[in-house]
């Protein structure tokens, strides 16, 4: 299986907007405040078509799911895939690939988070992780996880513990651009959106992201 | 020139044509959608130019179109159209057909279903997940893995294994009791006879479906002739009545409270479509299921009734579904075991079943036919109810 490219069309142009910069978007109808999935054209609930764009809190659960055997190619092992049915806990669905669950552990009403991949071409993809998983590994403060905090705070304490491998990795995260922007979008939410929008900081910059200059390598343990 | 609504005007399926089957190469979707509805005029004992109406479904290699009328030479058509939607359109074609015939629009509307997905030297799969560019929401879903239709599947079937506990071994019971139907059927492209553990043994697809779970691709045609009971007490075949018809189509919202998964369009069209016709379920002595996939059957043994709500993996793996079993299903093995002609599969055993022609798989009681078509990710459903009798 090779990497997939994803390139966006008029519709879903607003959408990609909002991953690249680390933000999941739901529609919101602006005459009966329902959430709807994101290609949604109609409101289910009472069939407006004036449909806004608002940030997601990033948190669901897994309503449904699959491990997608691929073929194989060139005497390699059949590649696994997770594909997960999630939903958000504003209510809509979304098909996302569920990364870091051993499939064994999968189980509907699974708590998830929202992170993002970012191939080298294409637009971002939202997909999901434990939502157990990381807060269990970054131990958040019960603050945190109650929704009061600031993200600053929240970003700060997951700066901190995952730096507990070299102080150089808060360094480059104080200093990175986009841990800056996060910190001051954050600052004005609160609760599961904060854990969502810090873990994929840290995620992104920390762990994954293959374009960053030279990031710290830290590893999150993960039950 | 409308006819008028008489009982006469009573609509029948008079022809029966099925193609070559397969993997059979060399022939665009049109060859053979042209060539099933030469065997069904033939079948009816009519000719080309007896034909009035044409309905044409289209499969996965498309092609099959308006264009057939000009290749088979067919003229001054009082209906001709193109109808989509997916494995829910041969009952679709053949419920129009029905009404065309009945308000006198048309006296013989041929409904052919031809597609040729295969391609020498590559496998099933290959035809139903083609590459093709990842864009908007659709790259989203893809990105996901949700690359193929089994995978869709999977996760309507999953959904249903997390809310009623159903089981791969109860998908698996569908699977042997329509392959063991299938060994009696010489049109059929997998006979040899497969245990549970020969179904738990085949490899994954998408959990939770496996290889046999999920339906052949074969290249092929299927058609039927449309006609009324009047003009068909003067042709050869027994005549299958129509008694009734309905669809359903759920349009499941993105969001928590939709059903996708538990509940088909098959709740709302059966029960219309045997109001219809004027019999109950229990009156259903034979029923011929849509089965892209064997959770498609389980779901539609639930919705039409057959059993109660999250208990089609017991009813399933009780044997019911066997060719011993209390219900004639599947007579002739499905999708899963014969061919795959989308919505004709089913409808060209029902008619099999109807005539009596279906030799040693033949239902010994064949009054009442229940057909099911369904499409797209269980979005589309329809249901046709057929019998050799027309209604009291």
């Amino acid at each position: 299986m090779t990497a997939m490219t994803i390139t966006r069309d008029d519709a879903s142009a607003a959408f990609f907007d909002g991953t690249a910069r680390g933000v999941l978007l739901l529609r919101r109808c602006d005459d009966c405040g329902r959430r709807s999935a994101p290609r949604t054209l109609t409101c289910a609930a009472c069939h407006s078509a004036r449909l806004a764009w608002e940030p997601a809190r990033g948190t669901g659960t897994l309503a449904s799911w699959t491990v997608v055997h691929h073929r194989p190619a060139g005497g390699a092992p059949a590649p696994r895939t997770v594909a997960g049915l999630v939903q958000l806990d504003e209510g809509p669905w979304l098909h996302a690939r569920i990364d870091g669950i051993d499939p064994s552990r999968l189980r509907a009403g699974l708590p998830l988070t929202v992170a993002f991949d970012r191939p080298a071409d294409g637009e971002a993809i939202p997909v999901f992780q434990s939502a157990e998983s990381v807060e269990t590994a970054l131990e958040l403060p019960e603050s945190i996880a109650g929704g009061a905090p600031l993200a600053a705070e929240a970003v700060t304490h997951l700066m901190l513990k995952a730096a507990e491998d070299g102080e150089e990795a808060v360094a480059w995260a104080e200093n990175h651009r986009e841990w800056q922007r996060i910190k001051t979008t954050c600052d004005a939410q609160e609760g599961p959106r904060v854990r969502g929008e810090a873990c994929t900081a840290v995620d992104r910059h920390l762990i994954h992201d293959p374009l960053s200059d030279n990031p710290p390598s830290i590893q999150r343990s993960s039950r | 020139m409308a006819g008028t609504l008489t009982a006469a005007r009573r609509p029948v399926i008079a022809g029966l044509g099925i193609t070559e089957m397969g993997r059979v190469y060399g022939r665009s979707a049109e060859d053979f959608a042209a060539a099933a509805v030469r065997l069904a005029v033939a079948d009816a004992g009519l000719d080309l130019s007896d034909v009035d109406g044409l309905l044409t479904n289209t499969g996965l290699a498309g092609g099959v179109g308006l264009g057939l009328q000009r290749r088979l030479q067919l003229r001054d058509l009082r209906v001709l159209s193109e109808i989509q939607s997916y494995g829910a359109s041969a009952g679709a074609m053949v419920s129009y057909a029905a009404m065309a015939v009945r308000a006198g629009m048309a006296d013989a509307v041929v409904c052919v279903f031809a597609d040729a997905p295969l391609r020498e030297g590559l496998g099933s799969s290959a035809a139903y997940s083609r590459p093709r560019p990842a864009v908007g929401f659709d790259g989203q879903s893809r990105h996901a893995g949700l690359t193929s239709v089994s995978a869709r599947y999977a996760l309507a079937a999953r959904r249903h294994m997390a809310a009623y506990g159903t089981t791969s071994e109860h998908l698996g019971a569908i699977a042997v009791a329509q392959r063991a139907w299938a060994a009696g059927n010489p049109l059929a492209q997998m006979r040899e006879p497969i245990t549970l553990a020969d179904h738990q043994a085949s490899r994954w697809i998408a959990e939770p479906l496996r290889l046999l779970d999920c339906c052949l691709v074969s290249n092929g045609g299927v058609a039927v002739l449309v006609t009324s009971a009047e003009r068909a007490a003067h042709l050869p075949q027994p005549p299958v009545h129509i008694l009734g018809w309905a669809q359903s189509h759920p349009g499941y919202p993105d969001a928590g409270e939709s059903s996708f998964g538990l509940e088909s369009g098959a709740a709302r069209s059966g029960p219309a479509a045997l109001k219809m016709a004027g019999v109950g379920l229990s009156d259903v002595t034979v029923a011929e299921l849509y089965d892209c996939y064997t959770f498609t059957v389980l779901l539609s043994l639930e919705d039409y009734g057959f059993c109660a709500k999250g208990e089609g993996g017991p009813f399933a793996a009780s044997g019911a579904l066997a060719p011993t079993g209390s219900l004639a299903f599947n007579t002739g093995g499905g999708q899963l075991s014969s061919y795959y002609m989308w919505g004709m599969t089913p409808l060209s055993e029902a008619v099999i079943q109807a005539r009596g022609h279906g030799g040693e798989r033949q239902a010994p009681r064949n009054d009442v036919i229940l057909v099911s078509g369904n499409g797209g990710i269980l979005d589309h459903h329809s249901t046709l109810v057929l019998s050799p009798y027309a209604r009291g």
